[in-house]
């Protein structure tokens, strides 16, 4: 793996609220070798929720179905204590992976630096008792050196949640670009089939939202739509009526974002936002079930059907290829 | 109605400059304005003007231009009452 490729990461910039950790980890897979990374990570849609608290979100599908496009092995660790945190970092460096951590933003330069305490994300290059070397793809995308104490720091306020890291330790599949679309339009199958529980959790969201003192947070669905987005202008450049799609995620995310920032700015005003933000989040129920139905319907169209079963039919003889060369 | 606006973007979008010196088609967002901004700019005028913008101007056209909010500011206050219901 390229690790010094990430001393300059090729994805940097802005990462709007709650998509840094899919920033660092398109740049560690890019480094790992699945070019173009960032618009390929993303392969899951859909809501759920815990019936308790105001997030949304979709419990990190993404994770397991890039590792299934990709034979990848993404990871998120969470910890109980910061001890088993610094364990499996050891072990990290030990194997020379980098990872995304969790920081307090107080300590790092941000918008955050020594004004505020906020949970954020950064690439770690490595991690021991001497310190750790860092890359803030958003803020500062260099390689800078922290002393164990001010990394200690960062990793362990109260506002980083159970200390957790996401990393990968295997190289992506080697995948022909045939092969690569269908197994991403599998992966979305998974999406589009699941849709009816996605649903249920997004509707019964929206009822419990009715309660005044219940938080809205949906940065996650936001997040979601914008890689979506990237991942549909991908699948287009190969079937261009796929393409179409990304201008519809990209639109959503930038609603989800609206009603997420326009919640956290109303919370404590004076004037109550709530049946506005009900309106919001009916209207986006309403936009996300007909952009279903026409996703649906565009996968599963004919040609693209066929394409899929070509694919299959091309590789069933190279798995028999690969049975007939074992030894007896 | 131009001089409250640009009271407005000088509290609350975070510009470059001062409003005072804005074009009416100059791009906000161009001048620094965020979405985050755009949200706080938006809640301002609602309490400014006593209006509250209706679902379909709330996108990121409407809040690109002095002049788009003059306009769309213009029909709400104009509107009789009980046509727009805050």
């Amino acid at each position: 793996m390229q690790l010094a490729t990430l001393k300059q990461p090729p994805y940097t910039g802005e990462a709007p609220l709650a998509s840094c950790h899919l920033q660092g980890m398109a740049n560690i897979l890019e480094a790992q070798g699945l070019v173009d990374a960032k618009r390929k990570l993303y392969l899951a849609w859909g809501f759920s929720w815990d019936g308790e608290g105001g997030e949304l979100c979709n419990r990190r599908r993404w994770i397991p179905l890039a590792n299934a496009t990709y034979d990848l092995s993404i990871r998120r660790h969470d910890f109980s204590s910061w001890q088993d945190a610094t364990a499996v970092e050891t072990e990290l460096a030990s194997a020379s992976l980098p990872f995304v951590a969790a920081v307090d933003s107080f300590y790092v330069p941000s918008e955050h630096f020594q004004v505020r305490h906020f949970d954020h994300t950064l690439l770690v290059l490595r991690a021991d008792l001497t310190g750790a070397t860092l890359v803030d793809p958003m803020n500062a995308p260099e390689a800078r050196h922290y002393g164990r104490k001010t990394y200690e720091l960062m990793r362990t306020h109260a506002c980083v949640p159970r200390f957790h890291l996401y990393c990968s330790s295997t190289y992506p599949a080697r995948l022909t670009p045939e092969e690569e679309f269908r197994r991403t339009l599998e992966a979305l199958d998974e999406s589009i089939d699941g849709w009816p529980n996605s649903i249920a959790a997004l509707d019964a969201f929206i009822d419990a939202a009715r309660q005044e003192s219940m938080p809205i947070r949906v940065a996650e669905p936001a997040a979601e739509h914008l890689y979506l987005a990237g991942l549909f202008e991908f699948l287009g450049e190969q079937e261009p009526q796929l393409g179409e799609f990304a201008r519809k995620f990209a639109s959503l995310s930038k609603r989800w974002y609206f009603v997420h920032t326009l919640s956290v700015q109303t919370e404590t005003s004076a004037r109550s936002q709530r049946s506005r933000l009900l309106r919001l989040l009916r209207d986006l129920r309403d936009r996300e079930v007909a952009l279903h139905a026409t996703l649906k319907s565009a996968v599963r169209r004919k040609e693209i059907v066929g394409r899929r079963a070509e694919n299959l039919a091309e590789r069933q003889p190279q798995k028999a290829q690969i049975r007939q060369g074992d030894p007896s | 109605m131009r001089q409250k606006i640009e009271e407005v973007l000088r509290t609350e979008a975070n510009l470059g400059l001062d409003p005072q010196d804005l074009g009416r088609d100059v791009d906000l967002h161009s001048a620094g304005m965020t979405s985050f901004a755009s949200v706080n700019v938006m809640l301002a005028l609602e309490d400014e003007f006593g209006v509250e913008f209706p679902d379909r101007l709330l996108n990121r056209s409407v809040f690109s231009t002095i002049a788009n909010l003059e306009r769309a500011l213009g029909e709400l206050v104009d509107q009789p009452a009980g046509v727009e219901p805050r």
